[in-house]
């Protein structure tokens, strides 16, 4: 099943890319960030004992999701694509769709993960296997966050989730869970940061930040 | 725009809608792993119980022996082997007991680490419990225990498969189990059958909760369910006995380390659809992994450390009356401690092979693996004392 494995350090590697990406962009002139990209590609396909380093960040993080690779692929076409897409960014994450999608991830983290490690009885990753009991529950609060996306213009979630629910039908990752292609971990790892971050600009910066 | 959006949501989620509403049926629990009791005694002449070891010695350390009866008709185990338990030598071990014989054929190195690796794509640090079983088709699973990153509790499963009794394997398949970066879901308790051809797999959380959990696997080795059989901190490596297609036992080891601890207990009589609150049985348990057999008498037999510490004692007990009271059919191993040495006879595994006849391996002083194989006259025998 290596084609399981290369879709998770195809991921695990974008990952990797972004973080690099992220770290070292403000340090380097706009035309330098295209070469950063490069570097940052062929240094993640570089082995080191054998293994690549997506390899070794998949060993860690499992597979992300596909809401997590979407995010990662927008972060690196923009870091890369410069000013020539402001306008098309800013139609797509202007402050308030990027803080619905954090506090989509941070709620949907906060119901699955204390629950699924074990705090009761009750476990909600199994209500992502669809055909199970109670699995209809799932399905309602993605169709209802659907639903608000459209009625509140909060386009980039419900790209996510649209996005994240034809993987799951085209089953693009190994899981036959329905949690594992919306959410993982990392990103509610993330969420919670950014969320933290915004709400202590909230407070103490002027103007809020994303 | 909006209407057309909602029209959008709507068509993407319908499928969905139609899938959660539509519930799976339960499979019932196939009884193919019901040992045969009073058949196997009625052939066999003459009482017979052997002993001997199925590793070589070749690694300094062994631990956490399974069995898996093969097509044809002989006996293969697996087990790991290395310097000790988590060592990065660790790789797991298989050897076929002609059954004829009752010799144990050469052991060779079926799971490497590194090898494994490569193929899995990921690093990884350790390997841990083998399980075993053979499914409807005769194809011989070997699911495994590796981790990435840190102790036990970031441990994650993978399975291999064979069509020829083991002398070839397919690619390692890396199972999605947890939510939580696929981590802490453990093997130790052996696989069984549903009637349609799925498998179910006990497992076990060990990250900050410790709990047993039963997976459902379709018959390619994808999770189809997972159902939660408690929570907390106290109950591992659950086994599974069903007695008839609606109901089933299941123990648990008690990883509480209290002074009385007994091995926990659950069941259920819808196949599964629903399992009883979790209970404490009358069995002792030092925080040890159990093992057992439903006999087609509806008995039950498990192989325990039949004491509330240690574990330098191993014992075969019974129960005809599903688990209410508990009568000792013999001890395998009793030893007594000493200052300088303690006794290990631990993670017992029982199954019985086509000519009737029970075989219970188990870690001996973590230094070999011990095999006793006892006929079913012999078992009817301790029966008949207890009567």
């Amino acid at each position: 099943m290596m084609m399981w494995a290369d879709v998770g350090t195809f991921a695990a590697s974008l990952l990797w890319v972004a973080l690099l990406v992220k770290l070292i962009r403000a340090w380097l002139p706009r035309k330098g960030q295209a070469v950063l990209l490069v570097v940052a590609i062929v240094s993640g396909m570089v082995p080191f004992n054998g293994q690549v380093i997506g390899a070794y960040i998949f060993s860690l993080s499992s597979y992300l999701s596909v809401s997590t690779i979407l995010l990662l692929l927008g972060f690196l076409f923009f870091s890369v694509a410069g000013n020539r897409f402001e306008t098309f960014k800013a139609y797509w994450s202007p402050d308030q769709q990027w803080l619905v999608v954090v506090v989509f991830f941070v709620l949907s983290g906060l119901l699955l993960y204390p629950m699924a490690g074990g705090l009761t009885m009750l476990d909600p990753y199994r209500l992502g296997y669809t055909g199970t009991p109670w699995s209809v529950l799932l399905f309602g609060y993605l169709f209802s966050w659907a639903v608000l996306c459209v009625l509140k213009r909060w386009y980039l979630l419900l790209a996510l989730i649209l996005a994240s629910m034809l993987a799951y039908y085209l089953k693009l990752l190994p899981s036959l869970n329905l949690w594992d292609y919306f959410i993982d971990l990392l990103v509610v790892v993330y969420s919670l940061f950014a969320l933290l971050k915004y709400g202590l600009c909230r407070f103490f910066c002027r103007q809020p930040s994303n | 725009m909006r209407i057309g959006l909602l029209l959008l949501v709507a068509t993407v989620f319908l499928p969905l809608l139609l899938k959660s509403l539509n519930h799976v049926p339960s499979p019932s629990f196939s009884l193919e792993g019901v040992a045969q009791l009073a058949d196997a005694s009625a052939e066999q002449s003459s009482i017979s119980y052997r002993e001997q070891f199925a590793s070589s010695g070749a690694t300094r350390e062994v631990h956490s022996a399974v069995m898996v009866r093969l097509a044809n008709g002989n006996m293969r185990a697996f087990w790991y082997g290395g310097k000790r338990e988590g060592a990065k030598d660790v790789s797991v071990y298989t050897a076929e007991l002609d059954l004829l014989t009752n010799e144990w054929r050469e052991e060779r190195v079926l799971v490497e680490r590194l090898e494994m690796a490569q193929q899995l794509g990921v690093y990884l640090r350790k390997i841990g419990n083998p399980v075993a079983f053979r499914d409807s088709e005769e194809r011989v699973w070997l699911f495994f225990v590796t981790v990435s990153v840190g102790g036990w509790a970031g441990s994650t499963i993978n399975f291999i498969t064979s069509e020829d009794d083991g002398q070839n394997w397919s690619e390692p398949t890396r199972m999605v189990t947890s939510p939580i970066l696929n981590l802490s879901t453990l093997v130790k308790g052996e696989p069984f059958l549903y009637t349609d051809g799925s498998i179910g797999l006990p497992v076990y959380h060990e990250m900050i909760g410790k709990f047993g959990e039963l997976l459902h696997l379709s018959s390619a080795g994808e999770v189809l369910d997972k159902v939660r059989l408690m929570s907390g901190r106290d109950g591992l490596q659950p086994i599974v006995l069903p007695s008839d297609e609606d109901s089933a036992r299941i123990y648990m080891r008690n990883a509480t380390d209290l002074p009385d601890s007994t091995l926990f207990e659950t069941w259920t009589n819808d196949a599964g659809k629903s399992w009883a609150p979790v209970v404490r049985s009358d069995l002792p348990n030092p925080n040890a992994a159990v093992t057992g057999l439903r006999l087609d008498d509806g008995g039950m037999l498990l192989v325990l450390n039949n004491q509330h510490d240690k574990r330098n004692n191993l014992s075969l007990v019974f129960s005809e009356n599903e688990g209410k009271s508990w009568q000792l059919l013999h001890e395998l191993e009793q030893e007594e401690n000493t200052p300088e040495f303690e006794h290990q006879f631990a993670y017992p595994a029982v199954r019985q092979s086509v000519d009737g006849d029970f075989h219970v391996l188990y870690t001996w002083n973590k230094e070999r693996i011990k095999h006793v194989r006892f006929n079913a006259q012999w078992l009817q025998e301790r029966l008949e004392t207890l009567k």
